[in-house]
């Protein structure tokens, strides 16, 4: 009897749920689904391809010619060099700092990591003006104009400090959760805090630091406003940027171009996110663990 | 080399957790800290370690102080609780990185890795990760890499806690032999009473804080110096009564409530003899029979093999005694309780301090 | 066993304590850790903080330069409060900032984690990795796709799909409902935030619990109002606060998307474009400062209630290796 109820029972229950999922999920499915067929398509109507006039067919390669254009090329290596440098930088610095804030006693502690917290929180776009003028200081500062404003070390610095609260908070949160015996046998057997950080602690946070890897490289690869806001130069310009231009463009944009090029700067991302979504996720409900 | 602990305290944020330790360890000699769970002495091995500061007090090594200097330069070796070995490194590694770090040659450390390996019987793991071993060859593990820098002064943190019991009795007389032969001072933590009387030549009993005795095992448990020693230490505790002392005739009684009055012997006569005193005797120095002694009602017998443990009830207060397997004891039953008065213990009931041994 | 060749081998060495060239203290080994990134903070963080209310007292912009400007006062706070597109650009952030919140980045957020916690697991984990996908989307790539998602016929999908076959009038949606475009947009994007920090929320509520209610006879419906909803009441609090702020001072996706047309130039937005970035290439830094100033110190006061309202003080623990 009980088994016969579940057969006709219609599991209402577990559809329902779904059915509204996927509805509120149609305009990213629509519009991811577009971004790829367009790459292939001379035109679109909807989300048909179409040839120039207008008629269903027109699927086409064309749009991936860019490839063959060497300043795609050299956009993608700055692109790559950006985020790069800066998750190396983020690394550096927050697992350094995550360091101390968890394990080492020394006064300001307490109030470093209240306004590390803080500094999550405090957007960095917000002092994107006043940054400018900081960049444009270093810039006339005569050793370290290579970090100064339309240059990409500059980009760079500023995106590591962006990332930077995040960073510090979420090394601290994986620092705090190794046995301090540990951290205890290497200081007796001869190493200095530097050394023990090195060689004995961070062998010990590896989870974390690929996650912290992975996200930054992923926002250094697809980040905008600081390239856009702190390079006019167009041969330090990254593909952003440079897909930015392409939209801005007066004559007829080529959204399929667009698209393309798009889809290019997406799919590293998009793989990276496959392989790692179970860090990625980790990440973000990181945020806040230090927190509550 | 030696260890001397002067005046030393400790607090972590206003709560003061090591009161005015004091403590001498002979060159050499194998000193065990005993207490329960949070009485302060992994605390003080942590001084001793240099892994924590001392609010106040000195720590010398061979009359050197050694408040300021960091742990790589106390020269000490420690064995964990936890074994702490780096996970990431496999055995050669984790036994020869104390001597890595000293920049020894690849020739000596190799040399250091087999006789220490060998005498710890994990010659033949050195390529292995310390993850794919057993508790107990991590724990030799641990050991070695404690032993091979040729340490001034051996830590152990209760580094037995975590094997299982037989393997613990085993490792417990090993590292005593190691001890002994090489002849390194040696610090132990543990709470197990039994590991520390087989182990040290010396205890140092402690309880909130506070060092309530420090002498060989024999003394810790022939001649308790406060009440928390004669009942922390021993298997069944040590029972504890309220009695009056009187003198009748030039002899000492000591008088239950029960009018029941025994005799003192000369040996156990206190020299002063507060208003109150607690009255302490082990459950093997006593007698359940028929004949004379202090009523009790049996409330229950615990069978253990060697001994039956036999629980009796008066007015509430519960008294251990031990009896032969081949007794005929009944739950339930009256019964008299008759002392050994030459192992009996006396306690002022104020200061919790013996009148017999301070 | 070795133990004799231990013995012999220990003759020789130093058994002893023997301190030679000893280091003393380890009072500022912090430094080293901390330094960069206390350079980095200083820097990037505090001198932009101060640089921004300095500014904001002078009337620098692109006309005096950076040698010919003079102090002027609290002049572009005053003007703040009289400038004619004040009101606008207040009511457009609040607008936006509200319904964005409400709807997307709570709202949706708390839909998506629940619904996906209650279909088999892989669906749901499926569910949530397509919703991060416009976090981590390059941003203009994001904004193109809502683009054609919104153009008018023959292009955009959403007219082509269900306007134009239903018969209803199509129109470029972007210029005819510009706030819920803007809102769409950034909802997409901060949905995500809230869904993640609430499903492991959700998780983490004991099975127990879920189970006695279902044994005490509850709906989904009444467990979502008497379980679900009073056990996450924490992160919903600091999803809501932390997302109100973030709303509240980023502008990126607008900017990409109309960059402020059609009455949609928040008030971020506007900072931006008076200090940094116009396509008039005229600056007005002091004004733009006060403006960004007004931010930072709406920034500020939420950061100092954080501090208060989740009590982070508290859950610092005390490092257990001590400096000597």
């Amino acid at each position: 009897m009980i088994v016969n109820s579940k057969i006709r029972t219609f599991p209402w229950g577990k559809v329902i749920p779904f059915a509204i999922l996927l509805i509120f999920s149609i305009p990213l499915i629509l519009g991811i689904y577009w971004v790829v067929i367009s790459t292939f398509s001379v035109s679109t109507r909807g989300l048909i391809p179409v040839d120039s006039a207008g008629n269903p067919g027109g699927l086409t390669l064309a749009n991936w010619s860019f490839l063959k254009d060497p300043e795609v090329w050299k956009l993608t290596w700055n692109t790559f060099v950006l985020a790069t440098t800066l998750t190396l930088g983020v690394l550096l610095v927050s697992s350094m700092a995550g360091y101390a804030l968890a394990r080492i006693n020394f006064k300001g502690r307490k109030s470093f990591l209240g306004s590390t917290m803080v500094l999550q929180a405090f957007p960095a776009t917000t002092l994107l003006i006043a940054t400018y003028f900081v960049l444009r200081f270093i810039s006339g500062v005569p050793l370290i104009s290579i970090f100064g404003y339309d240059t990409l070390g500059g980009v760079i610095l500023v995106s590591i400090s962006t990332q930077l609260p995040l960073g510090i908070w979420l090394m601290k949160g994986f620092f705090d959760v190794i046995p301090w015996d540990l951290e205890r046998a290497a200081l007796i057997d001869g190493c200095s805090r530097w050394r023990t950080f090195r060689q004995i602690l961070l062998p010990q946070i590896r989870p974390g630091i690929a996650a912290l890897s992975i996200f930054s490289f992923i926002t250094g690869w697809s980040s905008f406003l600081i390239p856009y806001s702190f390079m006019t130069n167009q041969d330090t310009a990254v593909i952003s940027t440079y897909i930015n231009r392409l939209m801005q463009e007066t004559a007829p944009v080529n959204y399929s171009l667009v698209s393309a090029v798009g889809l290019f700067q997406l799919i590293p991302v998009i793989l990276f996110f496959i392989f790692t979504q179970k860090y990625l996720l980790a990440i973000f409900a990181g945020g806040m663990k230090g927190g509550s | 080399m030696r260890v001397n602990l002067e005046k030393i305290t400790k607090s972590f944020k206003k709560v003061e957790v090591l009161q005015e330790i004091n403590l001498d360890v002979k060159d050499g000699e194998f000193v065990a800290f005993l207490g329960p769970s949070g009485c302060g002495k992994t605390t003080t091995l942590l001084l001793v370690a240099g892994i924590y500061k001392s609010t106040s007090g000195l720590i010398k090594f061979d009359d050197t102080v050694v408040n300021k200097l960091v742990p790589k330069d106390r020269n000490i070796g420690m064995v964990f609780q936890s074994y702490a070995l780096y996970s990431h490194m496999n055995v050669y590694k984790n036994l020869t990185f104390a001597l890595m770090l000293q920049k020894k040659s690849k020739a000596e450390m190799d040399k250091a890795a087999k006789i220490t390996s060998e005498m710890m019987g994990i010659g033949h793991l050195l390529d292995r990760k310390v993850g794919m071993l057993s508790g107990g060859q991590q724990q030799r593990v641990a050991l070695g890499r404690a032993l091979i820098k040729k340490p001034g002064l051996l830590l152990f943190d209760e580094p037995l806690s975590n094997l299982d019991a037989r393997l613990r009795i085993h490792m417990r007389s090993e590292i005593k032999k190691i001890q002994h032969d090489l002849g390194t001072t040696a610090i132990y933590v543990t709470h197990d009473q039994i590991e520390a009387m087989s182990m040290a030549d010396r205890i140092a009993v402690m309880n909130e804080g506070v060092m309530q005795a420090y002498d060989t095992p024999v003394n810790i448990h022939d001649k308790p110096k406060t009440l928390f020693v004669a009942t922390f230490v021993g298997n069944p505790p040590m029972n504890i009564m309220d009695v009056t002392l009187q003198k009748e005739n030039g002899k000492l009684y000591m008088k239950f409530s029960e009018g029941l009055s025994l005799e003192i012997p000369p040996s156990r006569t206190p020299k002063v003899i507060p208003d109150r005193v607690k009255m302490g005797i082990r459950p093997q120095d006593l007698e359940i029979g028929d004949k004379e002694g202090l009523p009790f009602k049996v409330y229950t017998i615990e069978p253990t093999g060697r001994d039956d443990v036999i629980i009796c009830e008066n007015n509430g207060s519960m008294f251990t005694g031990l009896a032969n397997p081949g007794h005929n004891i009944k739950e339930g039953e009256n019964v008299k309780v008759s002392f050994d008065m030459g192992k009996v213990q006396f306690f002022d009931a104020d200061t919790e301090k013996s009148i017999l041994w301070n | 066993m070795g133990l004799k060749a231990v013995q012999e081998s220990s003759k020789d060495s130093t058994f002893g304590f023997n301190p030679v060239q000893k280091k003393l203290g380890n009072k500022y080994d912090w430094l080293l850790f901390m330094g960069p990134a206390m350079i980095l903070v200083a820097v990037f963080f505090i001198t932009p903080v101060i640089i921004v209310f300095i500014i904001s007292f002078t009337d620098m912009s692109s006309l005096t330069g950076f040698s010919n400007w003079s102090w002027i006062g609290f002049d572009n706070w005053i003007k703040i409060f009289t400038h004619p597109q004040s009101g606008q650009h207040i009511k457009v952030t609040v607008i936006y900032v509200f319904f964005t919140l409400i709807f997307f980045n709570v709202g949706l957020a708390l839909l998506l984690a629940i619904l996906s916690t209650h279909i088999p697991k892989a669906a749901g984990f499926a569910f949530r990795a397509l919703w991060l996908v416009p976090r981590i989307t390059p941003v203009v790539v994001y904004i193109m796709m809502w683009r054609y998602l919104m153009a008018d016929s023959p292009y955009g999908i959403f007219n082509e799909l269900f306007f134009r076959p239903l018969g209803f009038e199509t129109s470029e949606m972007v210029a005819a409902h510009p706030y819920i475009a803007i809102i769409l947009v950034n909802g997409f994007i901060g949905a995500s935030f809230g869904m993640i920090i609430f499903t492991s929320a959700i998780e983490s509520i004991s099975r127990d619990m879920m189970n006695a209610s279902l044994v005490d006879g509850a709906n989904i419906l009444q467990r979502i109002k008497y379980i679900i909803i009073p056990q996450i009441r924490w992160p919903l609090m600091f999803v809501t606060t932390f997302q109100t702020l973030s709303l509240i001072t980023s502008f990126e996706q607008i900017m990409i998307l109309t960059d402020g047309a059609y009455g949609t130039e928040v008030w971020s937005l506007w900072a931006y474009h008076k200090g940094l970035n116009n396509y008039f290439g005229q600056f007005q830094w002091g004004f733009g400062m006060a403006l960004a100033g007004i931010l930072v110190v709406i920034s500020i006061a939420f950061c100092i209630a954080y501090l208060k309202f989740f009590k982070f003080s508290d859950m610092i623990q005390e490092p257990k290796i001590e400096t000597l």
